[in-house]
């Protein structure tokens, strides 16, 4: 009993007597405090690497550690004594310490440094021990073959190899040794890194104490038993590798966004930082001029690479050009221009099969799956009528068609002489892809060279005064119309602008609401399946999403507002400046609908229920309406 | 790099040769032989040898001790240069660096210049020796300004030291200036042989008064070598090895400024002994100080030996002022070794 007793006592002992305890130390200078109410403790046989970033107090740490520099507040205990209670000989014995910076400037020879990490031992001569460990320790840092090389002819590297033979030499034939090692690694080739540290590691495994200030992450993570994190001067984490090392702690003591993995077979932890990308651009005015003399291409490469999910019409308004021109850049190798027969191309789109329709403005974008059927025209107006696909085209605007082929995704595009996209056919799953092929082939331009672009901004058509409109001429125009559709002439006839139009508009047949309204009225139809009709338009084309409204999602600014049949509308809400009920007659009873403007009194969207000529209008909308107008 | 037992082998041989033949040399020669027979009876060993007197006079009493104080003072020379490029760990250090001939040489120069108006009681108490005592106050004097005032967080800082030693030198040289302005004709031919040094009018009481202060710093500084081994891959290292950086810088500067300080007092200023002579050791035999420290001082002392034979010899019966000689001689070696073998001394 008393020998088992005695037994754990002198194991006790023992285990105190081999430990380095660090007791809330704090370092103060000029009132600033480097290091902060730091403790922890390091048993024998353990690797702990130290971490942090600059000015975290690491060096600081190591400093106190091998009592280069005294702590302001608190003590460090090491084999049971306190650290300063020791001479400088007997601390010597029991620990060694390799700097980061180990400059000579006098030509000793390897040997004679290595020797120099023994001269703490009694004898003065070289001793056979001395000899022993000197090819020992030389062998294991992989410069036994400098040994009568001068310090002066070596490299860096090797340079810091020598110092670390020698630091091993100095504890050689202590087994409980305390190694500190900073920042060892720090000029050292690859080969090199990881033997030092296996080296270290293997050390700690036979029974040293190692504490190693490191800045690899990665190699603290594969050799330390146990990483300790400083920031701002405190002590953050304490742990294995794979515990301390989380994507959100290394952010929080580096500032850096990385990927965390552990290998589960090696238990290693891997932090792959994200990397950061700035644009040289930025950085100095006067590199500007070199920077707007890049080609277009580089200019977009470098801006989508840093921004890659904008939308290819935000990245060309960036950049000053139109999307037709940053997709004219691929020309001859994503992209083919065609021949702009838009009506024979239009004729051949039904052949396709399923595919996806896409118009938007800058503030609204809507897309549907389905077939281009029943293309038939209206005066200047081709149409497709499908139960899907329901288009508007006014064929005059588009311009320039191209055959786009984008991360596997193909497609037909086609935009307005100012470069500006009118309307987008997607190839999807269902698609016959032969038949894109073929009409690719037949339209395909004789001259692939790029069109020149006009820059035209959105044109803006100057208003006529209000005043100099016949305004009761106008009221009982508006109130004769047979036809949703007579709108449009309408306003051309008397030369306003769509948005004066709702403004002078005779009583009761156009109201402004609040975008509250149009919210609660689409959350109406969502709820009570009410089918409804989105019309999108640009310059070129008006399409047109009918369906029950199915979910309203929110990203931000922008709504998403999708239908049963699979079609969706997405808005920004920002861009909405004034919302207007609409009223306008026909001969199947008035027809109500939202219509939505932006700042510059453009069209973003209208909102119709569903109905066809010949039709009335679906109770279920004007409820909807009614109910939710505010 | 050559053995060290043939490195000492070689340096004590020589230093006997020249020794032997420097005793020979002179306005008066006296050949080989006879000198031989003059020591042997001089130490006792053949009492009744037959000699020449007046060779025997001069040998005993104005050669030996001028040959006698060449061998301290080089060996003086030659160690502290070695201690000091150790503790600056730069091979183009000397002595001079930290004041010390800057400081002797100003009370010196002081004491010539104003022994009539100030040191007047001082010079009827010491007489003919209150240049040397002066000139070794001055040495003491300067050194200890210059590590006192290197001294940060109580601990003696080198680079400090050598900032101090610029100021120093900088300061004594303007005092001097001052003074040689100020000085007569008499004062001023008695500057500048001082200013250049001599071993001239050495006799036994000069030799015997140095001693102390040459001997101990040449038999305790190598002692301090593998300090300065250690030293030289940074006083932190140093440390961690176990060693006491400061007790090996205080060591150094004040062993070195007893030997130079002395040295100077007797003899002036003797320039170049101190920074070539480490030097052509660090080629021959490595950068060990244990190796470096002890060599220096056979070397030193054989190269002053040397030096004041020529300076007795080439120009007899004029002698030459030994500091020139060491220049005339120093500069170019020195030189050649900086062409030659750069990276073996200095990175």
């Amino acid at each position: 009993m008393i020998v088992i007793i005695n037994y754990q006592l002198s194991t006790i002992n023992y285990q105190l007597k081999n430990m380095l305890r660090v007791e809330s130390i704090s370092y103060e200078i000029n009132k600033r405090y480097l290091l902060k109410d730091i403790t922890f403790s390091i048993r024998k046989g353990e690797m702990v690497a130290i971490l942090g970033a600059n000015g975290a107090g690491k060096s600081t740490l190591m400093k106190i550690l091998c009592r280069e520099k005294l702590p302001t507040e608190g003590k460090v205990v090491y084999g049971g004594r306190n650290l300063n209670d020791y001479t400088a000989k007997e601390l010597s014995e029991k620990r060694a310490t390799l700097y980061q910076q180990n400059a000579i400037t006098l030509a000793f020879t390897v040997e004679e440094v290595v020797l120099m990490g023994r001269y703490g031992k009694a004898t003065g001569e070289t001793g056979n021990t001395d000899k022993v460990a000197l090819r020992e320790t030389m062998e294991i840092c992989g410069i036994s073959h400098l040994a009568e090389r001068s310090m002066l002819t070596l490299s860096g590297g090797e340079q810091q190899r020598v110092h670390l033979a020698r630091v091993l030499a100095q504890v050689w034939d202590n087994t409980d040794a305390l190694l500190l090692l900073d920042e060892p690694i720090a000029n050292m080739d690859m080969l090199y890194q990881h033997q030092t540290l296996a080296i270290a590691n293997a050390l700690a495994k036979k029974g040293f104490m190692v504490v190693c200030v490191l800045h690899e992450i990665n190699l603290a993570a594969q050799y330390a038993d146990r990483v300790i994190m400083l920031k701002g001067g405190r002590k953050w984490w304490d742990g294995a590798p794979e515990e301390v090392f989380t994507s959100r702690n290394i952010f929080t003591a580096f500032g850096v966004h990385t990927t965390v993995q552990t290998n589960p077979r090696t238990l290693i932890t891997q932090v792959t930082p994200n990397g950061i990308k700035m644009d040289a651009a930025a950085f100095n005015s006067n590199f500007a001029d070199a920077y707007n003399k890049r080609s277009l291409r580089e200019r977009f490469t470098s801006y989508s690479d840093e921004y890659p999910a904008k939308p290819l019409w935000q990245v060309a308004e960036t950049l000053g050009v139109s999307e037709a021109d940053l997709l004219l850049l691929g020309l001859g190798e994503s992209t083919t221009l065609l021949q702009p027969n838009i009506g024979d191309i239009l004729r051949h789109i039904e052949g396709l099969g399923m595919v996806e329709a896409e118009t938007y403005n800058p503030h609204c974008e809507n897309r549907r799956q389905g077939v281009y059927r029943n293309l038939s025209k209206d005066g200047y107006t081709l149409l497709f009528l499908g139960e899907d696909i329901d288009l508007r085209i006014f064929a005059s605007r588009w311009k320039i068609a191209l055959a786009v082929e984008d991360k596997g995704k193909e497609s037909l595009q086609f935009f307005d002489d100012g470069g500006r996209a009118v309307h987008k056919v997607y190839l999807t799953g269902g698609s016959y892809r032969q038949a894109f092929l073929d009409l690719v082939d037949r339209f395909r331009a004789v001259e692939q060279v790029a069109p020149v672009i006009a820059k035209k901004s959105r044109q803006r058509t100057e208003e006529r005064r209000d005043a100099d409109v016949d305004i009761s001429d106008f009221h009982r125009a508006w109130n004769d119309m047979q036809d949703t559709h007579e709108f449009f002439d309408l306003i051309k006839q008397y030369g306003v602008s769509r948005i004066q139009a709702l403004r002078l508009a005779p009583p009761r047949r156009a109201m402004q609401v609040s975008l509250e309204s149009f919210r609660r009225t689409i959350a109406q139809c969502s709820e009570a399946k009410v089918p409804v009709m989105m019309f999108t338009a640009n310059e070129g084309c008006v399409q047109i999403n009918t369906g029950k409204l199915d979910r309203i999602e929110r990203d931000g600014a922008w709504i998403s507002i999708s239908e049963t049949s699979g079609g969706q509308l997405r808005l920004n809400e920002d861009a909405v400046h004034s919302v207007w009920h609409v009223v306008k007659p026909t001969v199947d009873g008035d027809i109500n609908a939202l219509e939505l403007y932006d700042a510059e009194g453009g069209l973003i969207v209208q909102f119709f229920g569903e109905r066809k000529p010949g039709i009335a209008e679906l109770g279920s909308w004007r409820e909807a309406l009614a109910n939710s107008l505010v | 790099m050559v053995r060290t037992s043939i490195i000492y082998t070689g340096l004590t041989i020589g230093l006997v040769l020249v020794i032997v033949f420097s005793l020979g040399m002179g306005a008066m020669k006296i050949p080989v032989p006879e000198t031989l027979k003059i020591l042997a009876k001089g130490s006792g060993l053949a009492g009744d040898i037959v000699v020449d007197d007046l060779a025997e006079n001069v040998l005993l009493y104005v050669r030996l001790p001028r040959v006698l104080m060449g061998l301290l003072v080089g060996a003086a020379l030659g160690v502290s240069g070695g201690a000091i490029q150790g503790i600056f760990r730069n091979p183009l250090a000397e002595p001079g660096l930290i004041g010390i001939s800057a400081g002797a040489s100003l009370l010196a120069v002081l004491i010539i210049g104003l022994e009539s108006v100030l040191f007047v009681t001082l010079g009827q108490l010491l007489g003919f020796y209150l240049l040397a005592f002066g000139a070794f106050t001055g040495a003491g004097l300067a050194a200890m300004l210059v590590y006192q005032f290197s001294k940060t967080d109580g601990k003696p800082n080198v680079a400090t030291m050598l900032l101090g030693g610029i100021a120093i030198n900088a300061l004594a040289g303007a005092l001097t200036g001052l003074v040689t302005y100020l000085a007569d004709e008499q004062q001023l031919r008695t500057i500048t042989f001082w200013m250049l040094g001599s071993l001239g009018g050495a006799n036994w009481n000069m030799v015997l008064g140095i001693m102390p202060f040459v001997l101990i710093p040449v038999f305790v500084l190598p002692i301090y070598g593998r300090g300065l081994n250690l030293f030289a891959i940074g006083e932190h290292q140093a440390e961690q090895i176990g060693m006491n950086p400061n007790r090996i810088k205080s060591g150094v500067v004040i062993l070195s400024t007893l030997a130079v300080g002395a040295c100077v007092s007797v003899t002036g200023i003797i320039g170049f002994v101190g920074l070539l002579v480490p030097h052509i050791i660090r080629l021959v035999g490595g950068v060990d100080h244990r190796l470096v420290l002890p060599a220096s001082a056979l070397l030193g002392a054989l190269v002053l030996t040397l030096a004041d034979m020529l300076a007795r010899v080439l120009a007899a019966p004029v002698e030459l002022p030994i500091g020139v000689i060491t220049a005339l001689l120093g500069t170019p070696v020195f030189l050649y070794i900086l062409y030659k073998d750069k990276k073996k001394i200095l990175q």
